[in-house]
């Protein structure tokens, strides 16, 4: 966990007013606990891909929380996928082959 | 990475600082790493342009690259931990989205229950979290200039169904955001509610303007109220009172109403109301007026444009 000052030292062009507002928009959201240092390394991490969108590639804010919504899917289906495929390698290898050779029949 | 920087980012070595910066810009919306989560190659190669514009982004650093004294060696930005190696970790982390499998359970029963699970599971894991405030929420009230001018209460019905009670103050202006503690989004796992904004908006009255907490109006009076002077009545946001006119009254003066603009304030003294009068003729001169001033205007003639002489 690290605070809201050391987000603003961690990432370059970040000012502590502009982290509040996307604290405010939802953009991130930091627990509440324990006050003044609630940052977490994924909301560290997101906070500096909120400033690469907005600073290195120009995007505008409308943009922003469409972007942000559809890599937290993306990342929710590799999640799922990954998960699923685990399941399969689990099987026994007759089992395997079966899988493949249906979802390769589909393709 | 490659040892041109500017071969790197596409660019001559003539580029102004804003091709290159568009250049960049253009590279890292296809690079990113949090935008190709696991294609290792894009990674590569989106350190090798953060490289070479860490160098060429920097007019000091370009000059010095440019007179030889440095190499394209050492600009590799500080390994960056991206979004993508936390995220991908699964659903224990609060921005886990897997409502894009809502569908899948429609496809058969294994199908949903599959996916029902990950659904659980990421509700489940995010029950454990630390309690988060809730968002706030914004909203906007468009209201009367009269309930601007005196303070009204307003209760408005929400999207979902709820209803908020708004008190707004005396003398808001538009623009002016009224903040409801605690009236904003719930919170997740036992974290307070946000707060709503209320953005006012006053629409104009045709009769009142206002000036900060005073009360602006234009009273129309005839020719021989101006002259005569008299009694007559004034319409105030407080409603309609009596006021005296002087004789002998100019057109454009303004008379002030003590006390009937919009009511004092936390920090601010009760406003006025500004009178503005406003001289109107009779719309058809009849003879005996046009006789009258004739032969007034042979005895009492004056001048009012003496300043306005020579003026082109």
């Amino acid at each position: 966990m690290v605070s809201e000052r050391e987000v603003i030292s961690l990432v370059q062009g970040l000012t502590i007013r502009r982290l509040r507002v996307w604290v405010k928009q939802g953009w991130v959201v930091p627990a509440l606990k324990p006050p003044g240092h609630n940052f977490s390394e994924i909301d560290l991490a997101r906070v500096r891909l909120i400033a690469q969108l907005k600073i290195d590639m120009a995007l505008n804010d409308e943009a922003i929380p469409i972007v942000l919504s559809l890599i937290d899917q993306v990342h929710g289906l590799r999640y799922e996928l990954r998960s699923l495929a685990r399941a399969v390698e689990a099987q026994q290898e007759s089992v395997q082959r079966e899988i493949l050779k249906s979802k390769n029949r589909r393709d | 990475m490659s040892s041109d920087p500017y071969k790197t980012l596409g660019v001559t070595t003539k580029a102004s600082d804003k091709e290159i910066k568009s250049a960049y810009r253009k590279l890292a919306k296809d690079l990113h790493p949090d935008l190709n989560p696991g294609d290792s190659a894009a990674e590569d190669r989106f350190k090798a342009i953060s490289a070479a514009y860490n160098l060429l982004g920097d007019k000091e650093k370009r000059a010095r690259f440019d007179a030889g004294e440095i190499d394209a060696s050492g600009m590799e930005a500080p390994q960056q931990q991206y979004y993508h190696s936390h995220a991908d970790s699964g659903p224990e982390h609060q921005y886990y989205d897997s409502s894009g499998f809502g569908d899948f359970s429609d496809e058969s029963d294994l199908f949903a229950e599959l996916f029902a699970r990950a659904q659980a599971q990421s509700a489940r894991d995010k029950a454990s979290q630390p309690p988060r405030r809730g968002f706030d929420a914004q909203y906007h009230l468009k209201i009367d200039f009269l309930e601007a001018a005196l303070g009204a209460k307003r209760r408005v019905t929400l999207p979902d169904g709820s209803t908020l009670d708004i008190k707004v103050p005396a003398g808001i202006e538009s623009g002016k955001k009224i903040r409801l503690k605690g009236k904003g989004m719930p919170g997740f796992n036992g974290g307070p509610k946000g707060d709503a904004y209320v953005t006012i908006e006053v629409a104009p009255h045709k009769t009142f303007q206002r000036k900060g907490r005073d009360i602006l109006l234009e009273l129309p009076i005839t020719l021989d109220e101006a002259i005569l002077g008299g009694k007559v009545s004034v319409p105030t946001i407080h409603g309609p009172i009596k006021m005296n006119i002087p004789s002998g009254a100019r057109n454009g003066q303004t008379l002030r109403l003590k006390g009937k603009g919009i009511a004092a304030g936390k920090n601010s003294r009760p406003g006025n109301q500004l009178v503005s009068l406003k001289v109107v003729m009779p719309e058809k001169i009849d003879k005996e007026l046009h006789d009258f001033i004739k032969s007034w205007q042979e005895k009492n003639s004056y001048s009012v444009r003496q300043d306005k002489e020579g003026a082109s």
